[in-house]
C-alpha cells in the first residue's frame, strides 16, 4: 500500500505539471489579452499608450517565457495576483472556496440523502409503480439543463412565490444571524444541484443494488433463513454500497463544474463564478489557479477512490 | 444504513421548510436601503479600468470637479463653478494654448476627515501623468501641459496650462483627471513606484469625498455604501441610509429579480426592450425607463475592397434595407428611431437634415446595374462585366441576438436584390480585439458606438485615423473612409471653441458622410433602466460617464 501510493504520488505530480502546460497554452492561444479589452473600449487611446500598457502588463512575452516565470512563482506557493482584482490570488481563492464548499455540502447532502434511500427502494420493489415513479423524476431530473432549472426555480420560488431570494449569497445589510441569511440562499441552488445528484444517485444506486440482489450469497443467506431487513443491511446494501463509493469520489468534481454554471446562474460568489469571470476578463492567473485547483481535485479524488475501494472490499488489495 | 438515511432526508425536508418559512420579513427591503442591480461587476475602480459598471459604483463614493444632470448641462460638483470663455476663468492664449482658473469648493473633505483641495487634483494628475503608471488613455493628460496651485495659502484655487485647444477642456470623463484620489493616501506609492499604484487597496476599498462612503465589497455579491452624514456638496447628504450594487450577471436572474421586487433599480443591466415589457406587465410597481442615449448602431463597409468603394453600391445596399423592421427587432412599437447619421438625436451636433436612404428595393436595383452590377445570374444573383458573383461576408459578435436576427433580415433584403450575403461572426473579445482594430474584415461589420456630449468625430472619420500597420494601428476610421472636405471639416471641429459654430461644422460633415455613406447608420438604441416607482427624484441622464444613480443622495423612498 505503502509502495502504491508514492508511486500514485508521483503520477499526480508529473500528471498536474503536463495539465497546467496544457490548460496555460489553452489559455494563452484564446484570442484577445487584457489590453486589447481595455484598448478596443475606448476610441482615443493611442498606439503609443497601448504599448505601454502591453509592456506594463507583460503580455508579449512568449509563451514559454511566461509559463516559466508562472511556475517558478507557483512552486514557490506564489500563485500570483489578480489583474482583475489586484489581489493576491491565493486570497481571492480561498474566499471563493469556502463558499464553493456551502454549495456543494449542501447539495451533496441533498442529493445523497434522497438519491439513495429511493434507489434502494427502487431496487427492492423492481417494476412497482413507485419503481417507475422514481425512474420518471430521476431521467427528468438528469435530463433538465441545470441553467434552465435554476430560472425555473427563481421564477416559481423567488418571483410567483417569493419564499427565497432569487439569487446572491447574502443580503446586504441584513441585521439578523449570518447562518439563517446564508441558508435561505443556500437552499434554491443547493436544489437545482442537488437534483442532478439525487437523481443519478437514484440511478446507481438502483443498478448496483439490483445487480447484488442477484447474487448467491444473498439467495443463500435468504436461504439459511436470515430475517430479510438483515439481509438487505447487511449482506445486500454493503455490498451495493462498494461501487458507490468509487462513485462517490469520482463524481466529486464533476459536481464542482456543474457548479460554475449553478453559480453563474444564482450569483453565488464561488469558484465557479470566479472561474467564469476570469476567462471572460482574461484574468490568466485566477483562470490557471482555479483550472489547475479542479484538476487537482478530479487526481485527488480519484486517488481517494482506489484508497476507499480497497479499505471498503476486503478482495482489493494494492501492493 | 436505510435506517440511517430516512431520518436524515426528514431532517433535510424538514431544515429546508423552516427555512422558507423562516419569516419573509427578514428579506423585506429596509424602506431606508436601496439597492441597484447591474448585470456587470467591476473589475476594479480607479483609473486603471474600463468597464462602465467600474465608473457607476466609483461616482457613488468620489465625485469629479463637473458632472452632468439629467438635461446634461455641465454642473459644478467639487468646483464652485464651471470655467467658461465668457467668465474669463478659461482663457484662449496666443499661440493655441488656454488656460483654466479652477475653483474648488470649501469645506469639502474625505471620507476619513481630512480636507479635499487643489493638492489632491494636482498630485492625482501627475499620478496619471506619470509614465509608469498603467493609465489607459492619456488623450487628454497630453494636451494638458501641468496644473499648478499657485498660491500656498489658497490651497482651494488651481491652474491648469493647456498646450492646445480643446473645446470641451471644463468638461469631465473616463480620462479626465478631473476626479481627484486622495493625496494623503496615494501619495507614499506614487511617490516610491507608481507602477503599484494600481494594487493599492485604495482601488478595492475607496476613501471618497462623495454623499456615500464605502463600507464594503463582497467580490461576485455586492457592494455597499453608506450615507456620509458630514457631505456639504450639491445635494447635501443622502436622504436613504444604503446604497448597495447588486452584480448578477445573468440579465434574465436579474430581471426576475427586478419582478420580485429584490433590487430597486437597475442600470448597465442588459435588458432587451421585450424583458421591459414583461417587467412592466409582471410587476406594476417598478418603472421602465426607455431612455435616448448615444449608442449607435451600425454597419461599417471596407473602402479598401473594390466593389465597397463605389458610392453607389453603398448606397444601393443602403436602399435595400428596410431599417425600420430591424429597429422593431431591438425594440417594438416604432420605440427606437431609425438612424439616418452617424451622431445621435441627442448630440448637440445631431442633424436631422441628411440624405435618407429609404427602404427602395427598386433604387437599390437601378444604382447597382448603374454601378456595373446589370447581370442577373440564374441563382437570382448579380454578376458585374468580369463575371464575378455579388457575394459579400458580414461579421458581428457572435450570440447577440438582436444582431444575429438583423443579419436574418439583412441576408433576405440583400438577397432580392441580388446581393449574396454570408454571415460570419466572431466573439466579441476577437472582433474588437482584433478584426475591427486592424480592419480584418472582408466587407461589412455590424457593432456600436457609445458616444458621448463631446463626440467630435475625429476619430472615426478623419483619414489620418484609419488604422493601419504604418501608424500601428491608431484610430478608429473602421470603414477607412477618406474625403479631403471631412478632413477638414474635422480638424476645425476639434479647434473650434464657440459651441454655436462647431455645431454648424458638425452638421455640414454629417450632410457630406451622408452622401458618401462610409457606414450604414442603423438604429440609436434607447438605454433601458428601471426603478420602483416608490424611488423619488430619480432621474436617468444616461451618458457613458454619468449613470442612473448619479443623484441617489437626494432620493427618498
Amino acid at each position: 500500500m505503502q509502495r502504491f501510493l508514492v508511486h500514485r504520488f508521483l503520477q499526480m505530480g508529473v500528471i498536474l505539471v503536463g495539465l497546467s502546460i496544457m490548460i496555460f497554452s489553452l489559455l494563452a492561444l484564446t484570442p484577445g489579452d487584457p489590453v486589447d479589452l481595455i484598448a478596443a473600449s475606448d476610441p482615443n487611446i493611442r498606439p503609443e499608450d497601448v504599448k505601454a500598457l502591453r509592456e506594463y502588463y507583460g503580455v508579449d512575452d512568449p509563451i514559454h517565457v511566461r509559463y516559466l516565470k508562472w511556475l517558478r512563482a507557483t512552486l514557490k506557493g506564489d500563485l500570483g495576483y489578480s489583474r482583475t482584482y489586484g489581489q493576491p490570488v491565493a486570497r481571492i481563492i480561498g474566499e471563493r472556496i469556502a463558499n464553493t464548499a456551502w454549495l456543494l455540502g449542501a447539495s451533496f447532502l441533498i442529493g445523497f440523502s434522497i438519491g439513495i434511500p429511493i434507489g434502494i427502494h427502487s431496487a427492492l420493489h423492481q417494476y412497482s409503480r413507485s419503481d417507475y415513479v422514481a425512474t420518471v423524476f430521476s431521467f427528468g431530473g438528469l435530463a433538465m439543463p441545470v441553467f434552465w432549472q435554476g430560472i425555473i426555480f427563481i421564477l416559481l420560488f423567488a418571483v410567483w412565490l417569493p419564499i427565497f431570494p432569487a439569487g446572491g449569497f447574502t443580503q446586504p445589510g441584513y441585521q439578523g444571524w449570518w447562518v439563517w441569511d446564508r441558508l435561505r440562499h443556500l437552499v434554491l441552488p443547493a436544489l437545482v444541484l442537488g437534483t442532478h445528484g439525487w437523481a443519478s444517485w437514484t440511478r446507481y444506486m438502483r443498478s448496483s443494488m439490483l445487480e447484488v440482489l442477484r447474487q448467491d450469497y444473498v439467495r443463500t443467506a435468504r436461504a439459511k433463513g436470515v430475517p430479510e431487513p438483515s439481509v438487505i443491511n447487511s449482506h445486500a446494501l454493503r455490498n451495493a454500497l462498494i461501487p458507490i463509493i468509487t462513485l462517490l469520489a469520482l463524481s466529486f468534481p464533476g459536481l464542482v463544474s456543474g457548479a460554475v454554471i449553478t453559480e453563474t446562474v444564482f450569483s453565488w460568489p464561488g469558484m465557479g463564478l470566479l472561474l467564469y469571470q476570469a476567462i471572460l476578463g482574461h484574468d490568466y492567473n485566477v483562470a490557471m489557479a482555479a483550472l489547475l485547483f479542479h484538476a487537482l481535485l478530479v487526481v485527488m479524488f480519484n486517488l481517494m477512490a482506489d484508497i476507499a475501494y480497497a479499505i471498503v472490499d476486503p478482495r482489493v488489495r494494492y501492493s | 444504513m436505510l435506517r440511517l438515511i430516512c431520518p436524515t432526508v426528514v431532517v433535510v425536508m424538514t431544515l429546508a421548510l423552516a427555512i422558507s418559512l423562516f419569516p419573509a420579513v427578514a428579506a423585506a427591503q429596509r424602506r431606508d436601503a436601496v439597492v441597484i442591480g447591474t448585470a456587470q461587476e467591476p473589475a476594479g475602480l480607479g483609473p486603471w479600468w474600463t468597464l462602465a459598471v467600474g465608473v457607476m459604483v466609483e461616482n457613488s463614493v468620489s465625485q469629479e470637479l463637473v458632472s452632468r444632470n439629467e438635461k446634461w448641462q455641465l454642473i459644478p460638483v467639487l468646483a464652485e463653478k464651471v470655467p467658461t470663455i465668457k467668465d474669463g476663468d478659461w482663457e484662449v492664449l496666443p499661440g493655441g494654448k488656454m488656460r483654466l482658473t479652477w475653483k474648488i469648493r470649501r469645506g469639502l473633505t474625505w471620507h476619513d476627515g481630512k480636507p479635499l483641495t487643489a493638492l489632491d487634483v494636482r498630485v492625482t494628475y501627475g499620478m496619471l501623468r506619470n509614465p509608469r503608471s498603467p493609465t489607459v488613455s492619456r488623450f487628454i493628460l497630453r494636451k494638458i501641459d501641468n496644473m499648478l496651485v499657485p498660491n500656498e495659502n489658497d490651497p482651494y484655487t488651481l491652474i491648469e496650462q493647456w498646450n492646445e485647444r480643446y473645446p470641451f477642456a471644463n468638461d469631465h470623463g473616463r480620462d479626465w483627471p478631473h476626479r481627484p484620489y486622495p493625496r494623503h493616501i496615494l501619495e507614499p506609492t506614487y511617490l516610491s513606484d507608481p507602477a503599484k499604484l494600481r494594487a493599492h487597496p485604495y482601488f478595492r476599498a475607496p476613501i471618497g469625498s462623495g454623499p456615500f462612503k464605502f463600507k464594503e465589497w463582497v467580490a461576485g455579491s455586492h457592494t455597499t455604501f453608506e450615507a456620509y452624514e458630514a457631505y456639504k456638496g450639491p445635494g447635501g447628504s443622502p436622504r436613504i441610509r444604503t446604497l448597495t450594487y447588486r452584480y448578477i450577471l445573468d440579465s434574465t436572474v436579474l430581471q426576475a429579480n427586478v419582478i420580485a421586487g429584490q433590487v430597486d433599480a437597475t442600470d448597465i443591466n442588459n435588458f432587451s426592450c421585450e424583458q421591459m415589457a414583461q417587467i412592466e406587465r409582471r410587476n406594476s410597481q417598478v418603472a421602465a425607463h426607455y431612455i435616448p442615449a448615444l449608442l449607435w448602431e451600425h454597419v461599417d463597409f471596407n473602402h479598401d475592397h473594390p466593389w465597397l468603394k463605389d458610392k453607389r453600391v453603398r448606397q444601393a445596399i443602403a436602399h435595400a434595407l428596410d431599417r425600420s423592421a430591424i429597429s422593431e427587432v431591438s425594440c417594438l412599437g416604432g420605440r427606437q428611431p431609425v438612424a439616418h447619421t452617424w451622431l445621435p438625436q441627442r448630440h448637440y451636433g445631431y442633424n436631422p437634415n441628411v440624405k435618407k436612404y429609404d427602404y427602395s428595393p427598386d433604387r437599390a436595383r437601378a444604382l447597382l446595374a448603374e454601378a456595373g452590377w446589370a447581370t442577373v445570374g440564374p441563382d437570382g444573383i448579380r454578376r458585374n462585366a468580369r463575371g464575378e458573383r455579388f457575394e459579400i461576408s458580414i461579421m458581428t459578435t457572435a450570440g447577440n441576438a438582436i444582431r444575429e436576427q438583423t443579419q436574418q433580415i439583412m441576408k433576405d433584403h440583400l438577397r432580392a436584390v441580388g446581393i449574396d450575403l454570408k454571415i460570419d461572426n466572431r466573439p466579441a473579445s476577437v472582433l474588437f480585439g482584433q478584426i475591427t482594430r486592424r480592419r480584418q474584415y472582408p466587407h461589412l461589420v455590424m457593432y456600436a458606438w457609445v458616444f458621448s456630449p463631446v463626440t467630435d468625430g475625429f476619430a472615426l472619420w478623419h483619414s489620418r485615423q484609419i488604422p493601419r500597420e504604418a501608424n500601428n494601428y491608431e484610430g478608429n476610421n473602421t470603414p477607412g473612409y477618406s474625403n479631403p472636405e471631412v478632413d477638414r471639416l474635422e480638424e476645425a471641429i476639434v479647434q473650434e471653441l464657440d459651441e454655436a459654430k462647431r455645431k454648424q461644422l458638425l452638421m455640414r460633415q454629417q450632410e457630406i458622410w451622408a452622401e458618401d455613406l462610409p457606414s450604414i447608420p442603423l438604429v440609436f438604441r434607447l438605454a433601458l433602466l428601471t426603478n420602483k416607482k416608490s424611488i423619488r427624484n430619480v432621474k436617468p441622464v444616461q451618458l457613458g460617464s454619468v449613470y442612473l444613480p448619479w443623484n441617489a443622495n437626494e432620493w427618498q423612498q
